[in-house]
């Protein structure tokens, strides 16, 4: 029948384990009594909710686990993240933005507010300079700034650097 | 407290999906206390969370509750 032999495991649960069986692990009483008659020594099911009417017996205090990350999907926008996207069993929720700059990880606080967490991607510095590199608008610019200095060495001015106080860099012949 | 009461608490406080939740354990906290200033504050950063009208979303629990008990 099961490991236990032929004992009805509802006693074995009321009446304390066999020694060296492994019947503390159990946490249903019934688990073995499948399409059998529940015994009426047995006051335990899964809510515990017939020994919650016991008053004398001192109540289970809540033990919160420590949360983890249960929902998450990516966003275009942290106005599109709604409250019930947010999990409410003390996990967190986490939103990443669709090109991955930012993470937004939102949680229930008691007072009934979400709590929101934002996490902004950094870039390293030669990342960055590899990029800038790449960027088609600063390869253009070098590649006029080659045209100037071959034509007109000598009233070169280097159309690569950053344009200040909002004036566009003049050339002596007019520009090319 | 009011034993039923009492009973009832414990049964939410022992439901597995309500024991993190924060929410739910500070309502059972105000509902301890009987604070109705905080209870008051709850409900409002509820309604502000879920962009409801607080006279809306009262509303809509009494009509839960009338369907909930068959009134």
């Amino acid at each position: 029948m099961s490991q236990f032999g032929n004992v009805n495991s509802n006693q074995y649960y009321m009446d304390g384990p066999i020694p060296g069986g492994p019947i503390r692990s159990v946490q249903n009483p019934n688990w073995m009594n499948v399409g059998g008659q529940m015994s009426t020594q047995s006051t335990g099911n899964y809510y515990g909710l017939s020994q919650s009417m016991n008053t004398t017996r001192p109540a289970p205090t809540p033990q919160p686990s420590p949360p983890d990350l249960t929902y998450g999907r990516m966003v275009n926008a942290e106005q599109e993240i709604v409250a019930n996207e947010v999990p409410m069993d003390g996990n967190y929720g986490v939103f990443l933005t669709r090109d991955r700059s930012r993470v937004f990880v939102k949680t229930w606080g008691h007072d009934g507010l979400i709590h929101t967490d934002t996490y902004n991607l950094v870039i390293p510095e030669e990342v960055a300079a590899q990029q800038a590199e790449q960027d088609p608008f600063n390869i253009i610019m070098k590649k006029l700034d080659a045209i100037q200095r071959s034509v007109d060495p000598e009233k070169y001015t280097e159309l690569s650097k950053p344009v200040t106080e909002g004036v566009a860099p003049k050339f002596s012949n007019g520009g090319v | 407290m009011n034993p039923l009461l009492q009973v009832a608490m414990q049964t939410i406080l022992n439901r597995p999906d309500l024991r993190n939740n924060q929410i739910a354990q500070q309502f059972l906290n105000i509902v301890n206390t009987g604070d109705v200033a905080q209870g008051q504050q709850l409900a409002q950063n509820l309604c502000q969370t879920y962009g409801l009208n607080p006279q809306d979303a009262a509303q809509q629990a009494q009509n839960g509750l009338r369907n909930m008990f068959h009134m």
